[in-house]
C-alpha cells in the first residue's frame, strides 16, 4: 500500500557551539552554524523505514533560516522532494508558529497520510510541534515512535512505554513523534552530504502555502537570558591526591544529603 | 514581599539558592537574605531544612482551577506543582491520561479543562507530555509555556515560569498573556498522587513485555559510564553504583529528561544532548580527566585528574 508520507524537520543553531558568553551575558550563537536538529534523524530514520516498506517516497519540509543546511542532511536519508518554507514573517516565530507554517505546507502539497517530527528540537526543547501540528491538521498522534509499519488500511507504531513496548494500530492521517533514543539513526558523512549537495531545493514562501498570517503565537515572552548555571555552586574538588579528594568529596555530598 | 528569613534559625545551608528560580535570595554573613523581585512561590520555604524561612502569605481567595495531568500515580512534577498552585492558594485536580493514543488523551485533557474551567493545565516535560500539551493548547485555544523548571500562578490568576532554552545553557523568566495557559514542567522526584483517569476511548494496544530500559524516571542515584574508559574504571563504577544503591547507565543511551537526586557521571564528556537530559538533577558529579569538558556546565563537584585513580578511591571513600 502506497502511502504519502511527509517528514517535518528543524533548523538549529550547531548545539555543540553554543556557548553562554559569560562576560557579554548572552547565548554567543556567531560560531553555531545551522545544522539538522539532531533529534530529527530519529524521525528521518523512521520515515525511510516506512517508505521501503510501503513502496513509498517521502517528502522533508523545513520551515525558516537554515532550512536549506537541514534539508541537505535530510536529503541523505533518501527524502526525494525538499521544501523550505522560507519568509521574512517566520523571523522570532515560536513553536505555534511553525507548528502552523508546517501545517499549512502540508496540506498546500496535497495532505499526508503519514506525518513524522523529531521528539523535540535541540534549540528550544519545546517537544509541542507534534501535537500542534496533530490539532491544526486534525489527525491522529502518536508519540515515542520506536518504529512505523504499515497495517491494513492504517500504520502501526512501536512505541515506548513506561515499562515496556507497547504496539498500537491507528487509522490515517496520524502524526508521529519518533522517540528520542531507541531508534539506530545513520551516519551523515561529508561525501553523503556533498552528494547532497546537488539535489534541488523548492522554496515557497508563506503566500504560497496558503499560510494565515499573522502567525499564532504560544503567549509566552521570555526575560532577558541569563546563564542557566548562574546559581550552580560548581566546586572543582582539590587535593594532594585522588584518596583525599575522594574523602572530599563524600563529605560535601553527605552535607547535601544526596549520599 | 510575604518571605521572610528569621536570621537566628538561619544556618547558611544555601539550599534557599539552589531553590529560588528568580535568583531573588542571595547570601549576606552567612544568612539568607530576599530581594524584593522575590515572587512569591514559596520555593525557598518548602527547601529550607530548618524553618528559618516563613511564608506571610493570606489564603487568597482567587479560585485558580489548575488541572496537573500526569501518566502515573507517582508524579514527578507535583512539587513544582504544589509550589506554583500555593501562591494562588489552589489546589490542584490531578488526573491521568493513558498516552499510547496521544491524539485522544490530549483530547480528553482539553474537555477536562474546559468543563473544569482550569485557570492552567501542567503536563510534564517528558514522554508524551509535550506533545499533549501542543495539542490541548491548540484544542483549547490556551498558551502554551513549554520546559519550565519552576511555575507561578499568583493570585491574580497570572502564570509566571522560569525555563530553559538551548539544551539547558540558558535560562529565561517567562510570563504569559492573560487566558488559559497549558504549561509543561521538567520532572523532580516521584511523589504519590491523588489522581482521576480521565474518560478517553482506548485505542488497541499490545504490551510486548520487552522492557526498552529500566524505569530510569524514578531512580533517586544514576551513575553513568563513558564509553571509553578502562576496565578498571568500569569495575570501580560498578563497585560505586552498588555501594549508592544507584542504577548504572551508558549516557548516549538517554534521551528523556531526568531529574534523579544524585547524577555520578564517569568518563564521560557531556555533550549538549547528554547535559540537556541530565542538567536537573540535584546534585551532579562529574568523574572526568579534563576540567573544561562540557559536562562540568551542569557539575555541582568535578573530580578532575586520572580518572581511574578517582573512581577507585571513590568506591573507598564511600
Amino acid at each position: 500500500m502506497t502511502m504519502r508520507i511527509v517528514t517535518c524537520v528543524a533548523a538549529v543553531p550547531n548545539p555543540d557551539k553554543v556557548k553562554w558568553d559569560r562576560f557579554r551575558q548572552l547565548l554567543d550563537v556567531q560560531d553555531a552554524e545551522p545544522v539538522l536538529n539532531p533529534f530529527d534523524r530519529n524521525a528521518l530514520e523512521l520515515s525511510a523505514d516506512l517508505a521501503k516498506q510501503s513502496g513509498s517516497a517521502f517528502e522533508a519540509i523545513c520551515v525558516g533560516a537554515g532550512a536549506t543546511a537541514a534539508l541537505r542532511e535530510a536529503a541523505v536519508f533518501g527524502a526525494q522532494r525538499l521544501i523550505a518554507i522560507e519568509d521574512d514573517a517566520l523571523e522570532g516565530a515560536d513553536e505555534c508558529g511553525v507548528a502552523a507554517a508546517l501545517s499549512s505546507a502540508v496540506r498546500s502539497i496535497g495532505g499526508a497520510d503519514v506525518i513524522l517530527c523529531g521528539p523535540f528540537a535541540a534549540a528550544f526543547g519545546s517537544g509541542a510541534v507534534p501535537g500542534l501540528i496533530s490539532a491544526h491538521l486534525d489527525a491522529s498522534l502518536l508519540v515515542d515512535a520506536v518504529g512505523v509499519q504499515t497495517s491494513g488500511n492504517g500504520i502501526s507504531a512501536t512505541l515506548l512505554g513506561e515499562a515496556s513496548l507497547q504496539q498500537i494500530e491507528i487509522a490515517t492521517p496520524v502524526v508521529i513523534a519518533a522517540a528520542p533514543y531507541g531508534i539506530k539513526a545513520r551516519a551523515i558523512s561529508p561525501l553523503l552530504l556533498v552528494k547532497a549537495a546537488k539535489r534541488a531545493i523548492e522554496s515557497m514562501t508563506l503566500a504560497a502555502i496558503a499560510c494565515p498570517l499573522p502567525l499564532p503565537s504560544s503567549g509566552a515572552v521570555d526575560g532577558p537570558l541569563e546563564s542557566n548555571r548562574a546559581k550552580k555552586s560548581m566546586e572543582l574538588i582539590e587535593g594532594p591526591d585522588a584518596m583525599a579528594r575522594a574523602i572530599t568529596l563524600v563529605g560535601a555530598l553527605r552535607e547535601r544529603s544526596a549520599v | 514581599m510575604p518571605v521572610t528569613v528569621d536570621v537566628a534559625r538561619c544556618v547558611g545551608s544555601r539550599d534557599c539558592l539552589g531553590a529560588c528560580a528568580f535568583a531573588a535570595i542571595e547570601m549576606r554573613e552567612g544568612k539568607a537574605h530576599v530581594f524584593d523581585n522575590c515572587t512569591d512561590c514559596d520555593a525557598c520555604v518548602a527547601a529550607c531544612p530548618t524553618q528559618a524561612i516563613v511564608s506571610e502569605r493570606a489564603p487568597s481567595s482567587v479560585a485558580a482551577g489548575v488541572l496537573a495531568v500526569d501518566f502515573t500515580a507517582d508524579s514527578a512534577i507535583a512539587g513544582v506543582v504544589e509550589r506554583g498552585a500555593r501562591a494562588a492558594g489552589a489546589a490542584a485536580t490531578w488526573a491521568t491520561v493513558d498516552a499510547a493514543d496521544a491524539a485522544r488523551a490530549a483530547d480528553a485533557i482539553a474537555t477536562a479543562a474546559a468543563q473544569r474551567g482550569s485557570t492552567l493545565v501542567v503536563l510534564p516535560h517528558a514522554g508524551a507530555g509535550p506533545a499533549l500539551a501542543g495539542r490541548a493548547s491548540a484544542r483549547l485555544g490556551a498558551n502554551l509555556l513549554s520546559g519550565c523548571v519552576e511555575l507561578v500562578l499568583d493570585d491574580a490568576g497570572q502564570v509566571r515560569a522560569s525555563r530553559t532554552q538551548f539544551g539547558g545553557t540558558a535560562k529565561a523568566t517567562a510570563r504569559v498573556r492573560a487566558g488559559v495557559t497549558v504549561a509543561t514542567v521538567y520532572p523532580r522526584g516521584p511523589k504519590p498522587i491523588a489522581a482521576v483517569a480521565l474518560e478517553q476511548p482506548q485505542a488497541t494496544t499490545n504490551e510486548s513485555g520487552e522492557k526498552p530500559q529500566p524505569p530510569l524516571a524514578l531512580a533517586r542515584r544514576i551513575v553513568a559510564v563513558g564509553d571509553a574508559v578502562s576496565s578498571g574504571t568500569h569495575q570501580a563504577a560498578m563497585a560505586i553504583a552498588q555501594a549508592l544503591g544507584a542504577v548504572v547507565i551508558e549516557p548516549s543511551a538517554q534521551g528523556k529528561p531526568l531529574a534523579p537526586d544524585l547524577y555520578v557521571a564517569i568518563g564521560v564528556g557531556g555533550s549538549t544532548e547528554h547535559n540537556a537530559v541530565f542538567r536537573n538533577s540535584r546534585v551532579v558529579v562529574a568523574v572526568i580527566d579534563d576540567a573544561n569538558a562540557p559536562i562540568v556546565q551542569i557539575a555541582d563537584f568535578i573530580l578532575a585528574g586520572d580518572v581511574e585513580a578517582h573512581a577507585k578511591a571513590l568506591v573507598a571513600a564511600l
